[in-house]
This record gives C-alpha cells, sequence and structure tokens, in this order.
C-alpha cells in the first residue's frame, strides 16, 4: 500500500486532472465523477487526518476544514445549476482556483507538519481507514 | 467622501477599495480582532454590488468567462460575510473564515486588477468608464448611507 502523503497527492493530482479536463473541454459529463472522489477525500481526511492536526495545530486544521467547506459550497451550487447555464463552466474555475490553493497548503507545508507529529504506524492505520472509506464508497 | 481625494479613473477607483478592504482584512488576522467585521462587510458589499450593477453588465458580452467568474466570486464571498455575520465573533471558527475568505478576495482581485480591468480598458468608451464610475460612486453612497 502506497503512504498516506503519496496517496492523498495522487488524488490531488487525479482531480486537478479531471477539473482542467472539464474546463479546457467545456465538457461536463465527468462532474459526477469529480464531486464523489472530492467528498471521499474531504471526508477521509476529516475523520481521520485533521483531528490528528487538531491536537497540534488546531489553527491550521480549522482553516483546512473551512476551505473544504467553501469547496464543498461550490459543489453544492455546481450540482443545482444546469449543465447549459453559462455560469456552470466559469463556477468549475472558481471551484479549481480554490482547490489548487488549498492542495499547495496541504503539499507544501501542512502535510510536513503532519509528518512530524505522527508515527509511521499512525500514518498507516490512517492510510488503511481513508482507503477502507474509498472501497465503501466509490 | 472628501472632494481632494475623489479620483477621476473608474479603475484606481476600484483599486482604491481593494487596498483599503486587504488593509482592513490584514488587521483583523494579525490583531485577532474581529471588532472592524462591521466595516468590512458594509464597504465590501457596496463594492460588490456597484461592479455587479455597472462595470459586470457594461464587459459581459465581450468577456463572459471572467465576468461570470468574477460573479461566482463575490457570491462565495457574500455567502463566507453571511456566515460571519451569523457566527458568535468568539467561535474558534470565525477567524479561520475570515482566513479562508482574504484568501478568496485576494485571488479575486489578482484576478480583477491583472486581467478583467485591462480587458475592461480596450472594450469601454472613456465615456462610458466615466459614466459607470458616476454610477458606482452613488450606488456606494447610497448604500453606505442605508447602514446609518
Amino acid at each position: 500500500m502506497a503512504g498516506l502523503f503519496d496517496m492523498l497527492k495522487e488524488d490531488h493530482n487525479q482531480v486537478k486532472g479531471l477539473l482542467t479536463q472539464t474546463i479546457e473541454n467545456k465538457d461536463h459529463s465527468q462532474f459526477s465523477q469529480i464531486r464523489r472522489m472530492l467528498e471521499v477525500h474531504m471526508e477521509g481526511e476529516e475523520k481521520f487526518l485533521y483531528p490528528k492536526i487538531m491536537e497540534k495545530d488546531r489553527e491550521t486544521a480549522l482553516e483546512s476544514y473551512e476551505e473544504h467547506h467553501v469547496g464543498k459550497l461550490v459543489l453544492h451550487e455546481l450540482t443545482e445549476t444546469g449543465k447549459d447555464d453559462e455560469a456552470w463552466i466559469p463556477k468549475v474555475k472558481v471551484l479549481k482556483d480554490i482547490l489548487d490553493h488549498h492542495i499547495k497548503e496541504e503539499e507544501s507545508e501542512i502535510f510536513d507538519e503532519v509528518r512530524q507529529i505522527l508515527s509511521s504506524d499512525q500514518e498507516q492505520q490512517i492510510a488503511q481507514q481513508i482507503e477502507e472509506l474509498k472501497s465503501q464508497r466509490l | 467622501m472628501e472632494v481632494n481625494s475623489v479620483v477621476n479613473d473608474v479603475y484606481q477607483m476600484l483599486k482604491d477599495d481593494h487596498k483599503n478592504v486587504k488593509g482592513l482584512l490584514n488587521e483583523t488576522l494579525e490583531n485577532d480582532d474581529p471588532s472592524k467585521f462591521p466595516k468590512i462587510r458594509r464597504e465590501l458589499e457596496a463594492h460588490m454590488l456597484g461592479e455587479e450593477k455597472y462595470l459586470y453588465p457594461a464587459i459581459r458580452k465581450d468577456e463572459t468567462f471572467l465576468v461570470l467568474e468574477g460573479y461566482e466570486e463575490h457570491e462565495l464571498s457574500k455567502k463566507l460575510l453571511y456566515e460571519m455575520d451569523k457566527l458568535d465573533k468568539n467561535d474558534e471558527h470565525w477567524m479561520p473564515k475570515m482566513k479562508v475568505l482574504q484568501e478568496i478576495i485576494e485571488h479575486h482581485i489578482d484576478e480583477e486588477e491583472n486581467e478583467l480591468f485591462p480587458k475592461a480598458k480596450e472594450i469601454l468608451s472613456k465615456d462610458q468608464e466615466r459614466h459607470i464610475m458616476g454610477q458606482i460612486r452613488r450606488e456606494k453612497t447610497l448604500h453606505v448611507k442605508s447602514y446609518l
């Protein structure tokens, strides 16, 4: 099994790729996949990883929860808005900008910080919990 | 508003608003002090309303994507402002929300100043720009007064 952080980065890359495709090709057909992947990824981080960050760096963890919250607000709007509405693809662009920023913060700062807090056993356990969640939902 | 401080360029006027709000957001976060929130909310709402009513529609036909993106960024900011208004200022989620609002707004401002305003400059005549500036200024005065 891949390490926890490699697994999360892999998720990030996959979602970034799907969002870019959607915007470049003005093609909404992969939206349900994007939404499902994002929801499960966020749920996994929120349930298993962020609580560990909360113990050491509450401010950073709370900000991460808020960024997910904003991502969910846009996902909800995208679900409610007709796919042929001319605002739909611009909304995906806004979602992508928010996620790019969030991903950059996680990969360049937060993951390094968490690595120092967690033992390799804990990392492995969290990776397993997230994998299990994914296999249940996806 | 003092007559002396009135600028004659719609983009400069909007950039001054941006700078002002960025400063207030920074202060709030750095000093961990929510007291300027009503002012931030008032200024942001008036500024967004002015852009949405007068600037965005004038360039929407030529720059549809950028304008629709702008509306959406405003929409999200308003949602966060609303949540922050309802939430107890001492709640530990309040400042993190403010931080996320700051990030969204700074990103939006970058896009406006580096992409949308230069495009608008190409599209609009000097007369149109002057007209829009007058409309935004009037709207702002009305909006800010409605809070007093």
